[in-house]
């Protein structure tokens, strides 16, 4: 009975988790103000002291509060998972990437929730050689920091060309340098257009249901295409009453209920 | 082993006859008389009632030495409160003493469905004389609820531990509502009228017996507590409680029927057969009470005093006492005691220095009131975490307390730079190797301490106004750089191009002054200012030396570089005018000047304007 308990409360969560992603800015401003760090402390004693549920619980009144944070949402991530819900967990784990891409340990825990349901991230592979290596030279970086070292070098080489005119000996001189900060501006720019085009133009997507079937048409009564586990990574392509248009890694594409898909 | 076998055999047994013993325990009934003592020819009434139960039959107990015993019906009896719903079953029987003397009634013992009863006894003694309490009209309990008078069978009493008390103090205050032999239902939580006193809450009421007057009423008792919030002489109450009594409806009846009716000790149980009832809602009022609240006394008031009155103790701690920096420390103070939680405020911490404090979580339960504060510590040189202090004021010996608990001593070490990473790259294979080739254990690594910066969701640089301003501003500051150079270039360069910009400064800058002039009315001056400033003109103007330029040379280079022949008179004008006033001596007056004036701006203006 006591299972049965805790499994509908873990549902609970995941639809609150669910609406906390869904929830606009403006309406989370509306929620209570609380502290955020006391929150994240809370949270952080209730999973040592195994309540997972209650854990989760406080991190996603953070969530609520509008708040973006990579510890945060790894945390809820292992909170997840050891609820067992792979499907929230892996999704939580890829949005905390876009943030704290750099950090090991979530590299870690998201290759072993991975590994539990025997995905390989596939996300990374792009037909493009040009875009592989550039997301490959970038990987521990995210999208603020990108956009940060292109403005950067793009100021910098601003400030070689307007020494360049006050003093054209300069130029002669020291052109290579304009040359060099235009290349890293050129990369950086390069990069920060794939890694955007990669995370906000395509909708990545988890998949958080048990077993999800992906039909032909967005009706019930259609044909199955293919099977997909709960964690599996796909491209969301659009929603429309109710469901969503997916795309598998491998380039299939189905239709699958709104519900069982979470957008990263 | 034999012998232990029987002894062991010998204690089960024994064991089972005491458990069975205790099973078969009689099950206890209550008997009740409404008077104890009574004149020979009148009648008494015994109730013997059964709780928990509306179905237990009456028992026999009609042959009783002495007394005329009849049965006369039920009455039950149901409570519904806050939703708990309890019953009880009352059998009433009409005694009528045969002789005088003093009669033990009861106990009386009898089964039914396997189970024992017992019930205690009573007494009643008969005298001569009529010395009984007068009986209750049976008129009293007929009619609706506002015609009855109920006054002795359905009454509230309101009463107060003390009447005097100091601001906040707690003061305990019960509302007790009697019943006798009455139907009573829905009855509400008591609302009083509590003005400059705290809000009142109403804990679980008890139910029990009591003796009153000779009368047995059923009582339910609430209680709570309230405090004063002002200083002043006030009036508490009076309590009301609203609850239905279920009454029974008068039937037509004939004269023999009212003979029966009339019968002066039927009570509401007798009408079960011949009536049905009704149910009154009433609303039943208690007296109020007076109570006098004291300031708490000025005197000997420590100064971190926040209010609290009462009888209390702290217990304070803190946990863990060996940590990181940036690590939490988590102070739990717990008040405990007797007194008004509502104004016990967190003990004060004398000093928080070195610490980040964070807004405290404070939760209350019955007696006591907790107060769980996280500090993080910013420095290793911390070594203890402060003292906390709680005063309050006790209204029993009169006098301030103040309990001073702690510093507690902690340790705090160093925090790491950066946390070095447990697992370096992804997870491999279903099971990781170890050194010699052992199996390592594969799971998630463990939560973040600490959430690092915030950020609103969607608050990215790359979104923001500053990101594209920072792209486009600079871009624009080099352009306008890379023209302003490229001018300040040509200056240099181009003598005829930076005679055409000095040209027109400087005339600029010389008209100013020649309205000066004008103004001042010397006309000399004036002109040879004008002469001055149309020569320098010229001359930055045509590249030429600004001394050489007279009215003849004006004339011709301007006619020669195809210049308006209104402009070349007006420019012949101009130097006559001046030459006529410089040295001719002729005095043109003020309005001529301003004339002149205005001719050579037209014509510093129509030469900006052809760029020759």
């Amino acid at each position: 009975m006591k299972k049965y308990i805790n499994a509908a409360t873990v549902v609970v969560l995941a639809l609150i988790f669910s609406a906390s992603f869904g929830a606009s800015l403006s309406s989370a401003q509306d929620a209570k103000q609380e502290d955020p760090n006391q929150l994240f402390y809370t949270g952080n004693h209730y999973y040592q002291a195994q309540d997972y549920i209650k854990a989760v619980e406080e991190y996603v009144k953070l969530l609520d509060m509008g708040i973006d944070n990579g510890n945060l949402y790894y945390n809820i991530g292992n909170g997840f998972l050891k609820l067992g819900k792979v499907g929230y967990a892996i999704l939580c784990y890829k949005k905390a990437s876009r943030l704290i891409p750099h950090d090991s340990d979530l590299k870690a825990n998201l290759a072993y929730a991975q590994s539990l349901i025997d995905e390989a991230s596939s996300e990374d592979w792009h037909k493009n050689i040009i875009v592989r290596v550039v997301r490959k030279m970038c990987s521990d970086l995210n999208l603020g920091q990108i956009a940060g070292f292109a403005i950067a070098a793009y100021l910098m080489l601003l400030l070689v060309l307007a020494l360049f005119i006050f003093n054209p000996i300069l130029a002669r001189r020291f052109g290579f340098v304009a040359v060099l900060l235009g290349l890293v501006f050129a990369a950086n720019a390069l990069a920060f257009g794939v890694r955007y085009y990669g995370e906000v133009v395509v909708k990545h997507g988890v998949i958080v249901q048990g077993k999800v079937e992906a039909k032909y048409e967005p009706i019930d009564k259609s044909t199955t295409f293919y099977t997909l586990r709960e964690g599996n990574g796909v491209i969301i392509l659009k929603t429309k009453e109710g469901w969503r248009q997916i795309r598998r890694f491998d380039g299939k594409t189905g239709w699958i209920k709104k519900e069982a898909a979470e957008g990263v | 082993m034999k012998r232990i076998s029987r002894i062991l055999t010998i204690v089960c047994l024994i064991a089972a006859l005491a458990a069975g013993t205790a099973l078969a325990a009689d099950k206890k009934f209550e008997i009740s008389l409404d008077k104890n003592r009574m004149a020979l020819g009148e009648k008494a009434q015994l109730g013997i009632s059964f709780y928990g139960t509306q179905t237990m039959p009456a028992p026999d107990i009609t042959n009783i030495d002495g007394l005329d015993v009849r049965y006369v019906g039920p009455s039950t009896m149901m409570t519904v409160l806050n939703g708990q719903i309890s019953t009880s079953v009352t059998h009433l029987y009409s005694i009528q003493p045969l002789k005088v003397g003093k009669f033990q009634i009861g106990p009386f013992a009898f089964k039914y469905k396997g189970d024992s009863y017992t019930s205690n006894m009573s007494f009643l003694e008969v005298a001569e004389e009529r010395t009984a309490m007068p009986a209750l009209q049976p008129a009293a309990i007929r009619g609706t609820a506002e015609q009855l008078n109920l006054g002795d069978r359905i009454f509230l009493l309101l009463s107060v531990d003390k009447t005097v008390a100091f601001v906040n103090e707690l003061i305990p205050v019960t509302v007790k509502l009697y019943v006798n032999k009455l139907n009573v239902s829905d009855i509400q939580l008591p609302t009083f009228e509590q003005e400059s006193f705290s809000k009142v809450e109403f804990r679980e009421p008890k139910q029990y017996r009591e003796r009153l007057n000779g009368l047995l009423y059923e009582v339910l008792e609430f209680r709570t507590s309230i405090f004063g919030t002002k200083v002043g002489d006030y009036r508490l109450g009076p309590a009301k409680i609203k609850c239905n009594v279920m009454v029974p409806k008068a039937l037509p009846r004939n004269t023999m029927a009212d003979d029966f009716f009339n019968d002066p000790y039927r009570g509401p149980g007798a009408d079960d057969f011949f009536a049905r009832y009704e149910r009154y809602p009433m609303e039943l009022k208690s007296k109020d009470v007076q109570l006098g609240i004291q300031p708490v006394p000025a005197a000997g008031r420590p100064k971190d005093y926040s209010g609290a009155v009462g009888d209390y103790q702290f217990i304070y701690s803190a946990n863990p006492t060996k940590l990181k920096v940036g690590d939490p420390v988590t102070l739990k103070m717990d008040i405990n005691g007797k007194g008004n939680f509502n104004t016990v405020l967190m003990p004060q911490l004398d000093t928080t220095t070195g610490f980040k404090i964070y807004e405290p979580q404070v939760k209350t339960e019955e007696n006591r009131k907790s107060f769980t504060q996280v500090l993080i510590p910013e420095t290793d040189s911390v070594t203890q975490v402060p003292r906390a202090v709680f005063s309050y004021f006790d209204p029993d010996t009169r006098q301030f307390k103040t309990i001073d608990q702690g510093p507690i001593a902690i340790k705090v070490e160093k925090g790491k730079e950066e946390a070095p990473s447990q697992v370096i790259g992804p997870a491999p294979g279903p099971a990781l190797r170890g050194q010699k080739g052992e199996d390592l254990g594969k799971d998630i690594i463990f939560i973040k301490d600490s959430p690092g910066p915030w950020r609103k969701k969607g608050k990215v640089f790359y979104k923001s106004p500053l990101f594209a301003g920072l792209f486009i501003l600079p871009l624009f500051l080099l352009i306008a750089f890379y023209a302003y150079q490229g001018r300040q270039n040509r200056i240099r360069s181009d003598s005829v191009y930076a005679g055409r910009l000095i040209a027109f400064k400087a005339a600029r800058r010389e008209l100013k002054g020649l309205k000066h002039k004008l103004k001042r009315g010397d006309a000399k001056a004036f002109y040879e200012a004008v002469f001055m400033t149309l020569q320098d003109y010229l001359g930055y103007k045509l590249s030429i030396p600004s001394h050489g330029i007279t009215c003849d040379v004006a004339e011709t280079v301007l006619t020669a570089r195809d210049v308006d022949g209104n402009t070349v008179r007006k420019v012949r004008n101009l130097f006559m005018v001046c030459d006529e006033a410089r040295f001719a001596f002729m005095q043109p007056d003020g309005y001529k000047m301003r004339d002149d004036l205005k001719e050579l701006r037209e014509v510093i203006g129509y030469l900006e304007r052809r760029k020759i």
